[in-house]
């Protein structure tokens, strides 16, 4: 593989005044064209991560690499200025005194000034800003003015970005758009891309790798489809959408769960909980051998179908293609598609009922 | 820190001074009856021209900056001309317009009464003081977020109920601002109270300075001032700390649009109309009707000398005290913490403090300390800009108000150290407010007055001087001339600083 451009190494850091840490040893690294997604709930200490990889904050312990060159670490801390990353703010923070080329041009230095006007039109261009040179940022949609500040942060050629929620007060169709081209920028110039959310749907479709965080810490790191499919705990499994939480008794690779027999991703032995994603499970008429329930809700969705049925006591999530096969009242028994994930979690707390995931 | 010690220093001396003094002494001046008189005579005077300026500036400033009044851009600039008139002028022309022999009676036959002491005052202070109201509430209403306005018309707010649920309440620290301004200008006015023979403490502190004990019976008198000033002040930041104005949400603040006054547009233009008869026609027309028949010709030489004198002093103190201003501002602003937001507050003080007591510490800290300098231009110099400095910080401080810290970090973020940032975006944001600064305290030191009395050099002669003298002798005629150059390049100043408050917004 191919060498990192940032790497952070266990940053540690308290807000004066505070007695525990914000962000508690994080490590993470990004390499050239990927884009790496923080994502957790409000004040999980992403966006402070982000400030004090850029030198906004200054971490107590912890390392912050650019390549080689250490930013932090030690005795070592290089000033936000002098660490060659681009930063874009959810606000964007354009400056309300220059137009859209002076702000683009801003931080473009050392070449002479034809040549910083040729950089900017061209990174204006290639971000389908052109014609709108002379504007002013108040005279923008919300969506140009996201451009221009993506512009003006990967202009003076920086390989790294770090974006701070970009995309919270967009619309939909802009956001989608705008994704799409951060993830272009990312694999055409070969940047590392540092991306902070809380929209759990952004982050699984933007990044390459994605990192959960919670009350600042790393839960799990990895590719958006293994820590979906293979949540390393609760919160994980119910951040990242809707899942069933199911209580099992395992030995090897296989359960005993109220919903009868399962297949384990892993061999186990004793208590341990699934995590069931709506679209593992299927729906059946009930079969001999497995315990059958009544369906009590369903949401049509348009692309499919998601029942709600309850089994015993519990109640599980199931979604089906669209083709609608049960009513409400109807009896059904639920199967698996792919073996159970298992999450090792810690937090001793009963898990009787379904939980629905956080919007 | 620099600074701190420069307006201490008068200020410490001032205190040891009266301390050093016989102690009985001091407790006699302040705690006799007439000290009880003159606080409540000061106090009543301050809460009066405050309560006057607001009721009448509020709406002034609503009608030229909201509102699809006509000839807007016209009524703004006209409005703050009255800055202009240095007090004292304004007191003599009110003083010489009534009474039996008074340029009314002249003009009609009708003789008006002549006002004086009370009211008097009351009615200068309140047209000399309006202007400074009417920027501070301009000011506010050009930097909030007009969004707000519009989300509480969507939410079925008729326009006058917007005014007060949600423009208000944004414009608190404008009024508070404004009031503490014109509060400390009312405590150490001299020109006014002296001629309208009204007792408050820079009065009565003028007359004990005349009198038999010189500095020892003023000092008394003068820290009963300061205590009075330190009262507006801690009130000032008790009140604005609860305050947050930095715009908060995405993307820039949209373009605002007038309100239409429909059937309020005729009384909207009688209202503004009647406050500029009586804030600047009236003035205007005295002191051109006592000019009327004055032979300009043969003041030419010494009008001239004077023209150069105020202005060489204006500039420079205007300049010294803005460079002064921008990293006491700026330290309160971005760097919060209880040094640099009492240094901010120490500017006030300068301020706040009667100029006669201030000039007087610094006469004797120079003769002391650095006898060189003694009655010299620098000293002039020094005095202005340190007592001006609350002028100085004041629109600086609001345009930092409005700049988002954000932007400066997005500097450092592009690359650029932390004095490039400053210089190429904090300085171009808060310009503006740096340009109101540089003209406030310019404009203040033309018409200053017991300063320049007390600390000018010998033969150093500028136009107030000139003015106080003539009117101090009743010659009013031999006063105008002085008078008209002041108005007209005060206009001038008012107008580059309209022309600026329109460029921000």
């Amino acid at each position: 593989m191919k060498a990192p451009l940032l790497c952070v190494h266990n940053l540690t850091k308290t807000f004066a005044g505070y007695d525990s840490p914000v962000i508690r040893d994080i490590s993470f690294c990004v390499y050239p064209g990927e884009v790496l997604t923080l994502v957790g709930p409000s004040g999980c200490g992403k966006t402070t991560t982000l400030r004090t990889v850029m030198g906004f904050e200054q971490a107590d312990i912890g390392e912050v690499k650019r390549g080689e060159e250490v930013l932090q670490g030690g005795v070592v801390f290089v000033a936000p200025e002098r660490r060659k990353i681009g930063f874009v703010f959810q606000d964007y923070a354009l400056f309300p005194h220059l137009s859209v080329l002076g702000n683009v041009m801003f931080g473009i230095r050392g070449v002479p000034k034809a040549r910083k006007r040729a950089i900017a039109t061209e990174v204006l261009w290639m971000l389908g800003l052109a014609g709108l040179e002379e504007r002013r940022p108040h005279d923008l949609s919300g969506g140009q003015q996201q451009r221009v500040a993506l512009a003006r942060a990967i202009a003076p050629g920086s390989r790294i970005v770090l974006l701070d929620e970009p995309f919270s007060s967009l619309d939909p169709d802009t956001r989608h758009t705008i994704r799409g081209e951060v993830r272009m920028l990312a694999e055409r110039a070969k940047m590392a891309v540092v991306l902070v959310t809380h929209d759990q749907e952004e982050a699984l479709s933007t990044a390459d790798r994605l990192a959960v965080m919670r009350d600042g810490v790393i839960e799990q790191l990895g590719p958006p489809e293994f820590v979906y499919n293979h949540p390393a705990n609760r919160f994980v499994a119910q951040f990242l959408g809707r899942t069933n939480l199911i209580d099992c008794q395992a030995s090897g690779t296989m359960g005993e769960s109220p919903l009868g027999k399962v297949e384990l991703e892993r061999a186990a032995t004793g208590a341990v909980t699934l995590s069931l994603r709506p679209e593992h499970l299927e729906l059946h008429k009930p079969i001999g051998g497995r315990p059958s329930g009544k369906v009590i809700a369903r949401e049509f969705k348009g692309h499919d179908m998601t029942y709600h049925i309850r089994i015993g006591i519990g109640e599980y999530l199931v979604q089906t293609d669209a083709a609608c096969r049960f009513n409400v009242g109807d009896p059904a028994s639920i199967s698996l598609r792919t073996k159970a994930a298992i999450v090792d979690d810690t937090e001793a707390e009963p898990t009787k009922r379904v939980r629905l995931p956080l919007a | 820190m620099v600074c701190a010690v420069a307006v201490l220093l008068p200020l410490g001396y001032l205190v040891v001074r009266s301390l050093g003094a016989d102690a009985g002494e001091v407790g006699r001046v302040i705690f006799r009856r007439q000290s009880l008189t003159q606080l409540t005579n000061t106090l009543l005077l301050c809460v009066a021209v405050v309560g006057v300026t607001t009721l009448t500036a509020l709406p002034a400033a609503w009608l030229t900056s909201r509102t699809d009044l006509p000839m807007k851009r016209v009524f703004a600039l006209a409005l703050v001309m009255p800055l202009a008139i240095p007090g004292y002028l304004m007191a003599y022309a009110l003083l010489s317009l009534g009474g039996d022999y008074g340029s009314a009676f002249h003009l009609t036959g009708v003789s008006i009464p002549r006002l004086n002491g009370f009211t008097g005052s009351l009615v200068a202070l309140s047209i000399y003081n309006f202007p400074y109201m009417l920027l501070n509430l301009r000011s506010g209403l050009a930097s909030y977020d007009t969004s707000l306005e519009e989300v509480a018309r969507s939410l079925g707010h008729r326009p006058a109920r917007v005014f007060f649920s949600v423009v208000m309440p944004q414009l608190w620290p404008s009024i508070l601002a404004g009031g503490l301004l014109v509060s400390l200008h009312v405590v150490s006015d001299f020109g006014v109270v002296s001629l309208m023979r009204y007792e408050t403490f820079s009065y009565a502190l003028y007359q004990a300075y005349q009198g038999a004990h010189g500095t020892r019976g003023a000092a008394p008198i003068a820290l009963l001032m300061m205590a009075l000033a330190g009262v507006f002040i801690v009130a000032e930041l008790l009140l604005l700390r609860r305050v947050i104005l930095t715009r908060a949400g995405a993307g820039q603040a949209r373009v605002r649009r007038p309100l239409r006054l429909r059937a309020w547009k005729m009384p909207s233009m009688l209202f503004v109309g009647l406050l500029l008869l009586i804030g600047l026609a009236v003035p205007i027309f005295t002191i051109m009707y006592g000019a009327w028949g004055t032979a300009l010709g043969s003041q030419w030489r010494s009008v001239r000398t004077a023209v150069l004198d105020s202005l060489s002093v204006s500039a420079a103190a205007a300049v010294a005290a803005t460079l002064l201003a921008l990293p006491i501002a700026y330290m309160a602003r971005r760097y919060p913490s209880r040094l640099s937001l009492s240094l901010e507050r120490l500017g006030f003080l300068g301020y706040a403090t009667p100029p006669l007591a201030f000039a007087l510490g610094l006469l004797v800290v120079t003769l002391g300390v650095v006898p060189g300098l003694y009655q010299t231009t620098f000293v002039l110099i020094y005095a202005y800009s340190l007592h001006f400095l609350a002028e100085a910080v004041g629109p600086i401080r609001a345009g930092l108000f409005s700049a988002n810290p954000k932007l400066e970090e997005a500097s450092r973020a592009l690359g650029v150290g932390p004095v490039s940032t400053f210089l190429r975006v904090t300085l171009p944001l808060i310009r503006p407010g740096m340009i109101v600064s540089l003209s406030l305290v310019f404009l203040s030191v033309m018409k200053e007055l017991p300063l320049t009395m007390l600390l000018a050099p010998p033969g150093f002669e500028t136009l107030s001087m000139n003015i106080w003298q003539y009117t101090e002798e009743a010659m009013y005629a031999s006063a105008a001339p002085y008078a008209l150059v002041v108005l007209g390049v005060s206009a001038m100043f008012v107008g580059v600083l309209v022309f600026n408050e329109r460029g921000a917004a």
